[in-house]
């Protein structure tokens, strides 16, 4: 069985290609304080642990885990933001049940393991495949995970809902 | 997983094409069904609200910063970090297992009649063969009892066994005082106490509470200070043999125990042999008075009646012998000792302190040499534990 060959990266084509979806995955992890730190921690991370890359993801989806746990270290060391609530678009809430607001708060009372899957599909729009990558757990987990999720998410935004 | 479970990934088009159409067949049949899809359906287009992010910024200074970085010698992954890691938690694990306690340790509650020192040895001598002039018996003095060597350290593990021939042997050995008591014998137990107190007035008070409680007596006291301050107070006290254990024990809480030492005779078979001594002894005397009867010459009178008065000594000797030991192993003996430093004393304080660090930098000497041969003979366990660990946490974050 021949050996499959070692991708190598040019990080700084991946910067040009893939920053912005970069920046806003940290920054729907971080907050706009801390988003282009963490994504500049991302890229030079990547710079040193390139030779690590396998191949096994697209190149964006590595980035995506290692921006993972660089957002995860960086909430560890600074206050936790809630940055989805802090780019309010009154246009965004014409069409929907809920508040901006009432969504995000209810986001927050999820576990972490069922926010980060509701925020990596429903907001970076990655496929059960892709989450599975970031977060290095099968994807029968991402998507037991995601329907878990969303029956608390009712749960809890049903009375929420009551209440307005 | 069920068909509800499924509507998720279903509605996330994450379905293989059979699972879709068992969902598909699902949803055609069931209106409870088709409204939790359409209540999915819904939650999952609020989030589009939330989609919307700011414009980023910071790319061009990425870009510099790249730049400069590449030009840079990369610096190797932090090897020793884990290792260093791992081995300190091996380290510790090691300090804290030479720490403990061994195996086969006594109970604090029995240390009482243990003696100080896994070094104590026992100096028993077998009991005299020859019986005493006049009694028949072996008048026995404090020296022919079991002792047991003074030590230096609180951490005995040995305990007094009563051998067949009387003899108190001591050897390493779960059994107690209290176990031997269960059982016919008599024991003589006695035992000595030195313990450093903080307020001599209370001690003492305590002493003697404790002491009139069981129904002891306090035999003897003294009391000496010396110029540089020490006070010194002896007490002998006579205990209630079942309650001489606990009195160690609650003697020995009073302040700093410095030494401590306990012996054990078994008296059992000298009383034994005093009263089947006794016995003959009054069945010769019966047989001399009634020869007493029969005599016929003065001569012969004169010298029964010697033979009687003989016999009658003997007898009361080896009756007082025989109540000694029952009494000595009713009562136990137990020399306390009360040293104190009073308040203002010029004694050699330095002494004291210099004493205490040397042994403690000794004890952290011994346990860190201790931790040693543990981190380096389980090196093969831990190293390979470590380089994992550092593997797992380079593939985990990166």
């Amino acid at each position: 069985m021949p050996l499959k060959a070692k991708p190598t990266l040019d990080i700084e084509a991946l910067a040009e290609t893939h920053y912005d979806a970069v920046w806003q995955f940290c920054y729907r992890r971080v907050g706009t304080s801390h988003a282009a730190d963490a994504t500049q921690d991302t890229f030079l991370t990547a710079l040193r642990r390139k030779d690590t890359f396998r191949g096994d993801a697209e190149p964006r989806i590595w980035l995506f885990g290692i921006a993972h746990n660089v957002c995860r270290n960086l909430r560890r060391a600074h206050k936790p933001e809630t940055p989805l609530a802090d780019h309010a678009e009154p246009s965004d809430m014409v069409d929907t049940l809920h508040t901006r607001g009432t969504l995000v708060t209810a986001l927050e009372r999820l576990s972490p393991e069922h926010r980060e899957v509701v925020v990596l599909h429903e907001l970076d729009s990655l496929t059960y495949g892709e989450i599975a990558a970031v977060l290095g757990v099968p994807a029968g987990t991402v998507k037991s995970r995601l329907h878990h999720a969303f029956l608390n998410l009712r749960k809890i935004l049903g009375p929420m809902e009551a209440l307005k | 997983m069920s068909t509800t479970q499924q509507l998720k990934a279903y509605l996330d088009n994450e379905l293989s094409a059979a699972e879709r159409a068992a969902v598909e067949q699902q949803l055609t049949t069931s209106p409870e069904l088709q409204e939790e899809l359409i209540a999915l359906q819904s939650l999952t287009a609020e989030f589009v609200a939330l989609r919307g992010t700011p414009e980023p910024t910071g790319k061009d200074d990425l870009l510099r910063s790249l730049r400069v970085a590449a030009t840079e010698k990369p610096k190797p992954a932090p090897i020793w970090k884990p290792l260093l890691a791992t081995g300190g938690g091996v380290l510790g694990l090691a300090i804290l297992a030479s720490m403990m306690p061994r195996a086969g340790a006594l109970a604090p509650g029995r240390a009482s009649f243990n003696t100080q020192s896994e070094s104590a040895v026992a100096s028993s001598p077998a009991p005299s063969a020859q019986p005493a002039p006049g009694t028949g018996m072996d008048a026995r003095s404090a020296g022919s009892r079991a002792r047991i060597a003074p030590t230096e350290e609180a951490k005995t593990k040995s305990s007094a066994e009563i051998g067949a021939d009387g003899t108190a042997i001591m050897e390493d050995g779960p059994r107690t005082r209290n176990e031997i008591l269960n059982g016919v014998r008599d024991v003589i137990y006695n035992g000595s106490l030195t313990v450093e107190v903080a307020d001599a007035v209370e001690a003492k008070r305590q002493l003697i509470g404790l002491v009139t409680s069981i129904n002891g007596i306090v035999s003897s006291s003294s009391t000496i200070r010396s110029r540089t301050g020490l006070t010194t107070m002896q007490y002998s006290l006579r205990v209630p043999a079942a309650k001489f254990e606990q009195t160690v024990q609650t003697l020995s809480e009073l302040g700093t125990v410095r030494n401590q030492q306990s012996t054990a005779e078994d008296v059992t078979a000298d009383i034994a042999a005093g009263e089947g001594r006794a016995r003959a002894l009054a069945n010769a005397e019966q047989t001399t008075i009634a020869l007493l009867a029969k005599a016929r010459t003065t001569s012969e009178r004169l010298a029964i009646h010697r033979r009687l008065d003989e016999i009658r000594a003997e007898r009361e000797a080896i009756k007082e012998q025989t109540e000694r030991f029952k009494s000595l192993s009713a009562m136990s003996m137990l020399d306390v000792t009360l040293v104190t430093q009073t308040e203002g004393a010029t004694g050699a304080w330095w002494n004291d302190s210099w004493s205490g660090a040397s042994n403690t930098l000794g004890r952290i000497g011994e346990v860190l040499g201790r931790a040693g041969i543990y981190t380096l003979t389980f090196a093969p366990l831990w190293i390979p534990l470590g380089l994992g660990f550092w593997w797992w946490r380079r593939r985990r974050a990166y």
